[in-house]
């Protein structure tokens, strides 16, 4: 059974059947094979009398992917050569089944219940007839031809779905030991990691991950804030190195279950070994991971950090552009910075004189520096420093615009909406009701004795604000 | 070609009569039949393989009316063409 018959084989058992010499029979076999491949590549089909049809089909081509690069590649056309046996040589092959018919199931017949027919024949004695049969005689159609002749080739056919039965008991087996199994390692895995692996035993994979990033993170932060890639892992503090332990003994727990328990059935030292082995290769692995997630969370803490110093070391009183600062990049807050600073100087010198004159010098010194510049960073910063308004200064209403950023872009804060507001409120009483194309009067700041930038004023707008909403309330 | 060309050419090429050529081909046939149903394989090399193989039983679902049928375990013949002969047929 499940013999190989070679061709040597072949010619002889042919000889021996045609009562012939076997180099007669090898030539004719040799023959006939080379007459029907010949046919087929002619692009005939071969109807061979007794055996049975070879016939070529065409295989339009498809499209498929490359497996290794995922690209997606086109499989020519080509012809598949496909056999259909004789229905003598059909019938004599299925000799041991033929007995059987196809039955029409009743309609509460459900797939459990088929499925425990399947089951008790994995562990009922190979001798034992088939499910079919047995639903055969359920469905009162059983055949008098069931009888022993078939039954007894039967035994001989049937082996091969018999000999799946073993296999799934040991594997049942395994399952049970497989619960118990698994305890083992994870109580040696606190012995080795210490105090802090205990978490990341009992806590899914990425907690011990991050509580270890975020310790590294603090490490980091005092000194470099830059991106450190695959040195991290190894550098930093070495309760990583164990979590990750802890870690990859707990996932190849899990992951390798079935292996595992076998391993530990047969040899538990032998079992160990391989296990550390499995470890540090995977170990290696999920260090990278560890890095590039740490790596991440280090960079974005630093860049915050930085914004936030950077918001610090801003003039308290040119709050606008501190907003800008948040929204910008970091080189643009830098240069940002460093304008305001001689802004500060500028505002603090000329406070006495004209306001005009002294934005008019800030003016000149700032395009002076920008010109260096690129032009959007000039526009931006340009906005906030026109902190007062020409007077008689109108604008008009179009879709998508609002107080807040009409505020926003004569004064460089949207709190002073309330000054516009304030002017155009004969005209226009709900501010968040204003048509499109409404001409609006921009006052100047001081006539309401704001300033622009300075906290206590955008304090002042705050509360107006405040005021306006209510007073809009108990109107509704 | 059906079986009476294939006879003819092959009688042709061995010299042989197309009697004792129809002889080898039923005792061929036999063997095939024979080994196969005892689910050996029979390997001709540069051609292919005839091997047997068990189909376990299924249930089907006749489409047009939804009535299940059992449809009993069987013995096929299959032919596993050599990669010789599949390459010189693309």
């Amino acid at each position: 059974m499940n013999n190989k018959v070679t061709f040597p084989e072949l010619v002889e058992q042919v000889a021996q059947y045609a009562n012939t010499s076997k180099r007669m029979s090898e030539l004719f076999l040799k023959e006939l094979f080379a007459t029907i491949s010949q046919s087929l590549i002619d692009g005939e089909s071969v109807k061979v009398k007794g055996i049975g049809t070879f016939k070529l089909t065409e295989v339009s081509p498809r499209k498929s992917v490359d497996v290794n690069t995922g690209e997606e590649i086109e499989i020519p056309g080509h012809k598949k050569l496909s056999f259909a046996p004789d229905k003598d040589m059909a019938e004599a092959i299925n000799q041991p089944f033929m007995h059987f018919e196809t039955e029409i199931l009743d309609d509460d017949v459900t797939d459990d219940q088929l499925a425990a027919i399947d089951a008790g024949e994995s562990t009922e004695a190979p001798a034992e007839a088939t499910p079919v049969e047995e639903d055969a005689d359920d469905s009162a159609a059983a055949e008098a031809p069931a009888a022993e002749a078939p039954v007894a080739a039967e035994e001989e056919v049937v082996m091969p779905p018999v000999f799946v039965a073993p296999v799934e008991e040991p594997e049942s087996e395994e399952a049970e030991t497989e619960a118990e199994a698994p305890v083992e390692p994870s109580e040696e895995v606190p012995a080795e990691a210490g105090a802090p692996a205990e978490v990341p035993v009992q806590e899914p994979a990425d907690e011990p991950e991050e509580a270890v990033s975020e310790e590294e993170a603090e490490i980091e932060e005092e000194a470099e804030p830059e991106p450190v890639t695959e040195v991290e892992p190894s550098a930093v503090a070495e309760p990583e190195d164990e979590a990750e332990d802890a870690e990859a003994e707990g996932e190849s727990e899990a992951e390798a279950e079935g292996e595992m328990v076998s391993e530990e059935l047969a040899d538990e030292r032998v079992g160990q070994e391989i296990d550390k082995r499995r470890i540090t290769r995977r170990s290696l692995l999920e260090g990278f991971v560890v890095g590039v997630v740490t790596t991440l969370i280090v960079t974005l803490f630093a860049y915050r950090l930085y914004l936030m110093k950077g918001y610090e070391a801003t003039p308290a009183d040119e709050e606008p552009f501190t907003e800008h600062v948040a929204t910008d990049s970091v080189v643009a807050s830098e240069q940002a910075l460093a304008e305001n600073s001689t802004e500060a100087d500028a505002d603090k010198q000329k406070a006495d004189e004209e306001q005009k004159k002294a934005e008019e010098d800030k003016k000149k010194a700032e395009e002076e520096k920008k010109k260096a510049e690129e032009e959007k960073q000039k526009a931006e910063a340009a906005k906030p420093t026109t902190a007062s308004v020409a007077a008689g200064t109108t604008d008009t209403i179009k879709p998508g615009t609002n107080l807040y950023r009409m505020s926003r872009k004569h004064y460089g804060s949207d709190k002073f909406w309330v000054y516009i507001y304030e002017e155009n409120k004969a005209k226009y009483p709900n501010p968040n009701t204003i048509p499109v194309g409404a001409v609006l009067h921009i006052p100047q700041l001081e006539k309401y004795g704001a300033k622009a930038g300075d906290p206590a004023s955008i304090a002042a707008a705050k509360k107006k604000q405040g005021e306006i909403f209510n007073h809009l309330n108990k109107k509704k | 070609m059906d079986n009476k060309e294939l006879l003819e050419k092959v009688s042709e090429n061995l010299g042989r009569s197309k009697g004792d050529v129809a002889k080898l081909m039923e005792a061929f046939a036999e063997v095939v039949k024979t080994r196969c149903g005892a689910l050996d394989s029979v390997a001709i090399p540069g051609f292919g393989n005839f091997e047997a193989k068990k189909k376990n039983e299924r249930v089907v679902v006749n489409p047009s009316n939804g009535k299940r049928m059992l449809v009993p375990p069987k013995v096929v013949l299959a032919f596993k063409v050599s990669n010789v002969l599949k390459n010189r047929l693309k």
